[in-house]
């Protein structure tokens, strides 16, 4: 009994009609269901302009709404955990009819959702550079970096970096130019705030090889596809920035 | 705080706590008011670290910690979430709260999750269905809970007891606790036409070890007072709160402010009307002794 009044009530709430649920008592209580379903959207909406607040800001409250209303009933949540709902809005939004005309609406959405995750993930502690320098030249070619737990990487056609930053709170509204081109980007913590940062299509080759591969591995990589690329500038920039948490040397893991 | 004897917990004064919210870490952390606890909702810290994590460690030494989830969905029929009981009992290992509760209420089936706290038939069926789980859930934690009354704005046909009769039969036979909340049965019984005394007094006072308060709203569409948690506790409220003090003793008592939350100081001022209550019920007692 109780399972089945259960799935009807969910099936109910994911419908789009706002019609009251099954098993109720009084004629009033088919009114009072209305409550379930505002709750339902308000909730889901709420959770979803919290993780794409610049896609709210670039289209404004009721085109949000209207399209967040559409999105819970085509993916509705699946887990107990609020967070956890919403990783589909960038693929969403490139079907989105009336989105068609924002071409970089997917891509800033893909961006707000790898920020969600990077906020959330786990701490590590930076390492130096001079820790990598003390190994001896037969384990530096085999040395692998552990990165940070909250780096994610991502590329664009579009300066979504750009359009991210202008859209955060306490900035000013500036126009950004879509024709400036693409960008190549590592999305981390930095203390208690999230970095973007811009990179040069061989540094960024370097870091998703080296989330894989060897240093001397992903080094020669990189090498192969861009004979400009100087590792010692990039291994400086990946130290530099907080981004490596240990090296792990055969099966020794070498912390701070 | 002078006096302070906790009638129930030795872990948790009972006295006056508030929910800790992200727009308060830093005011909080500067601060550091005098408060009986603070309260998480559990899933804001399902994540394996960031900021959440740095300010809840930073401020969980200097105060009694509640954890409260709103996604257990104890009276579904779908089986318990291993995803979500594995990040509940990680939260639990590196806190160790003083308190875990989720409430008597299902917010999921079929998979899919609808992330509010919907309603259960009162049914004998149904109380044997909720005990079991709570017990499992249990079980599985590695600990006691604290099941919260929750809020109904329908009647089932299919209802066979009163809310009271219903919600003490699951907690006697799940053997857990209570986190009894006085805006839900208040907001309850003026939309379902009740006394909130006689469900009050129909609680096992002793499994009670929390108190929640909250403001409602009245929603003139359908003619319904509706548990928003947006508002400051009302007049009536308090005033069911002081009865219900009066009845069974002092508890820690949650000032729940979730939706439009206010600065620190509104909330440390409601805290701070619990806190009188709580101490005329001492100052009564010291008089009587």
């Amino acid at each position: 009994m109780l399972a089945a009044l259960q799935h009807n009530w969910v099936m109910t709430l994911y419908r789009a009609d706002r019609q009251p649920a099954e098993g109720l008592r009084h004629p009033w209580d088919e009114v009072r269901f209305e409550i379930y379903h505002a709750s339902l959207l308000a909730n889901l909406t709420h959770a979803l302009a919290d993780t794409y607040s610049v896609i709210e800001k670039l289209v404004g409250r009721p085109f949000f709404e209207a399209a967040a209303q559409l999105y819970l009933r085509r993916h509705p949540s699946r887990h107990g955990d609020i967070h956890a709902f919403g990783g589909d809005f960038a693929s969403f939004l490139e079907q989105f009819e009336p989105a068609q005309s924002l071409p970089y609406l997917p891509d800033v959405a893909r961006l707000e959702w790898l920020t969600h995750q990077a906020f959330h993930a786990a701490d590590g502690g930076a390492l130096e550079i001079g820790a990598l320098a003390s190994l001896p030249q037969d384990q530096l070619d085999s040395v692998h970096l552990n990165m940070h737990p909250s780096l994610q990487l991502m590329q664009s056609d579009f300066p979504v970096h750009r359009i991210w930053q202008v859209n955060q709170e306490n900035v000013s509204a500036v126009s950004i130019d879509l024709d400036e081109g693409g960008v190549n980007l590592a999305i981390f913590r930095d203390g208690m705030d999230i970095a973007l940062m811009p990179l040069a299509r061989a540094d960024y080759d370097f870091l998703a090889g080296l989330r894989e591969k060897s240093l001397a591995n992903a080094s020669d990589l990189t090498l192969l596809r861009h004979t400009d690329f100087d590792p010692g500038q990039a291994l400086h920039l990946v130290f530099s920035q907080g981004l490596v948490v240990s090296l792990l040397v055969g099966d020794v893991l070498c912390i701070r | 705080m002078t006096a302070a004897v906790p009638e129930i917990s030795a872990t948790i004064p009972a006295y006056a706590g508030i929910g800790l919210r992200p727009a308060h870490y830093r005011d909080m952390l500067a601060r550091r008011p005098s408060l009986a606890f603070l309260e998480v909702h559990s899933e804001n810290y399902f994540g394996a670290g960031g900021p959440p994590h740095a300010y809840l460690e930073r401020l969980r030494g200097d105060y009694p910690l509640s954890l409260h989830g709103v996604g257990l969905s104890l009276g579904s029929t779908d089986l318990l979430d291993r995803t979500y009981l594995a990040q509940l009992k990680t939260l639990i290992a590196r806190y160790q709260p003083e308190r875990v509760s989720d409430h008597l209420c299902w917010t999921s089936a079929g998979g899919l999750h609808t992330h509010d706290l919907l309603p259960l038939p009162y049914t004998e069926e149904v109380v044997r269905h909720v005990a079991a789980r709570i017990r499992q859930a249990q079980n599985e934690l590695g600990r006691r809970l604290l099941v919260e009354n929750a809020t109904s704005y329908v009647e089932f046909a299919a209802s066979e007891m009163s809310e009271w009769d219903f919600v003490r039969a699951i907690v006697e036979e799940a053997d857990c606790d209570l986190l009894l909340d006085v805006n839900n049965i208040y907001v309850n019984a003026i939309n379902l036409g009740f006394d909130p005394l006689t469900y009050i007094e129909a609680m096992p006072a002793g499994r009670i070890q929390e108190i929640h308060l909250a403001g409602f709203d009245h929603d003139e569409h359908v003619d319904c007072l509706v548990d928003t948690h947006g508002k400051p506790v009302r007049a009536p409220v308090w005033d069911l709160y002081r009865e219900t003090i009066d009845r069974i003793g002092p508890r820690p008592t949650l000032i729940e402010w979730d939706t439009d939350i206010p600065s620190l100081d509104t909330l440390l001022e409601e805290a701070g009307r619990a806190n009188t209550i709580l101490e005329a019920y001492h100052h009564a007692r010291r008089l009587a002794a």
